[in-house]
């Protein structure tokens, strides 16, 4: 498991890389909404990262490990984009991104402090 | 017996439905459907009611057979002052349907979960803060909570009100942006498991019926905010940047010599300090 600073910009950087090539390029078979909306998603879940990388929990085991695991699937979609894979392929790809940044959000939650 | 705790699947409800089912009692945990139900899922004695407060039927239906509520569900700070319809309509006008259910069972007690921000902004008053200090409402939450404990006392129904401090758990929480106390200022927060020891032991006590107790952390837990924060955070094994509110808030230290009847105090806060330092090494922190 690689460390919390390198998974974190190594996620970043995969997702900010796709994101370019995404606005800068057309997918085969993708309508002009269908990639405007994918871009969209895919700052949603650079988003969850950069609102999440300061937090306490993260610099747990768990935390790292969650980390990695979304270094994997933002690599994963950056070689999909790359590879000129199909539409198909490349939300496959984000949707795996989009469940991770939905994990990290969802433990934010729970660790928040609760005042009555 | 059979226990219906609403907010059953939240931290504090989710303590007490455990607490219920370990001593052989029948638990009912009622939240909504969105709710982390791994919280109680597999636990066995804890019967999942999937529903929400501010419906009329699923209160009625939920409250049918019990032989007494817990009343925890609630929309909490910081959500409750963001959107005070809805904190209105989740804390009063749910625990109206809760009263309304509970007097066709004038058996059933109802334990209500209140708050110490019902006080209102206490710091620059003598410290401990007792049950008969006026109730003064200053934001959304604690005007939901004065308005509820009103409509409980009003509607001749048996039950208890529990007015409960912060509660504190050893676990990683995450800081808010603004630490919702002074740093300089009286908090006393008190901890989850004894919190749900003082809520069932309530239920057990007949002479509590009608009374309403604060419940808190007791002495050891009497410091100020940044005391309490830098403690934690340091037992841990964590280096924060805390920022602390500039202006006082509903935080204070409370008598807590009525409720030590209920025999739930069991937690120091050297105590939590203890369990942080080791769950700080579990978690690979210190």
């Amino acid at each position: 498991m690689r460390g919390l600073g390198e998974s974190l910009n190594s996620a970043k950087d995969a997702l900010s890389r796709a994101i370019e090539s995404l606005s800068a390029s057309h997918v085969a078979g993708a309508s002009d909404v269908a990639m405007r909306q994918l871009v969209t998603r895919l700052q949603f879940a650079r988003n969850a990262l950069i609102e999440n990388e300061g937090k306490i929990w993260l610099r747990t085991r768990a935390g790292k490990e969650m980390l990695s695991a979304y270094q994997e699937s933002s690599n994963g979609l950056l070689r999909a984009v790359e590879s000129e894979a199909s539409i198909e392929e490349i939300e496959d790809a984000l949707v795996d991104v989009e469940s991770q940044a939905k994990r990290l959000n969802e433990e934010t939650r729970r660790r928040s402090m609760v005042v009555t | 017996m059979r226990l219906l705790v609403t907010g059953g699947a939240g931290r504090l409800g989710s303590e007490l439905v455990r607490l219920i089912a370990e001593r052989g009692d029948e638990a009912l945990a009622f939240d909504v459907p969105q709710a982390s139900w791994d919280t109680v899922r597999g636990i066995r004695g804890v019967e999942v009611v999937r529903g929400d407060v501010t419906e009329t039927e699923q209160v009625a239906e939920a409250c049918k057979d019990v032989d007494g509520v817990f009343h925890l569900a609630a929309i909490l700070p910081p959500r409750s002052e963001a959107d005070r319809g809805l904190t209105m309509r989740v804390n009063y006008e749910g625990t109206r349907n809760i009263v309304k259910a509970l007097e066709r069972r004038p058996d059933a007690p109802l334990i209500f979960a209140s708050s110490v921000s019902a006080y209102g902004i206490t710091a620059r008053e003598e410290p401990p803060i007792r049950e008969d200090h006026p109730l003064i409402a200053h934001n959304n939450y604690s005007e939901s909570k004065i308005e509820a404990e009103r409509l409980i006392r009003g509607s001749g129904i048996r039950h208890i009100i529990l007015r409960i401090a912060p509660i504190s758990v050893a676990e990683v929480v995450e800081l808010p942006e603004t630490i919702p106390y002074r740093a300089d200022q009286r908090v006393e927060f008190v901890y989850v498991a004894d919190v749900a020891r003082a809520i069932l032991s309530a239920m057990e006590r007949p002479e509590a019926i009608g009374r309403t107790f604060n419940i808190a952390g007791g002495p050891s837990w009497q410091m100020t905010g940044a005391e309490y924060i830098e403690s934690f955070y340091d037992a841990l094994g964590v280096d924060v940047k805390p920022i602390f509110s500039e202006a006082y808030t509903g935080a204070d230290w409370y008598d807590t010599s009525r409720s030590r009847i209920l025999g739930y105090q069991r937690t120091t806060f050297n105590r939590l300090l203890d369990r942080l330092r080791v769950l700080g090494e579990e978690l690979g922190l210190r």
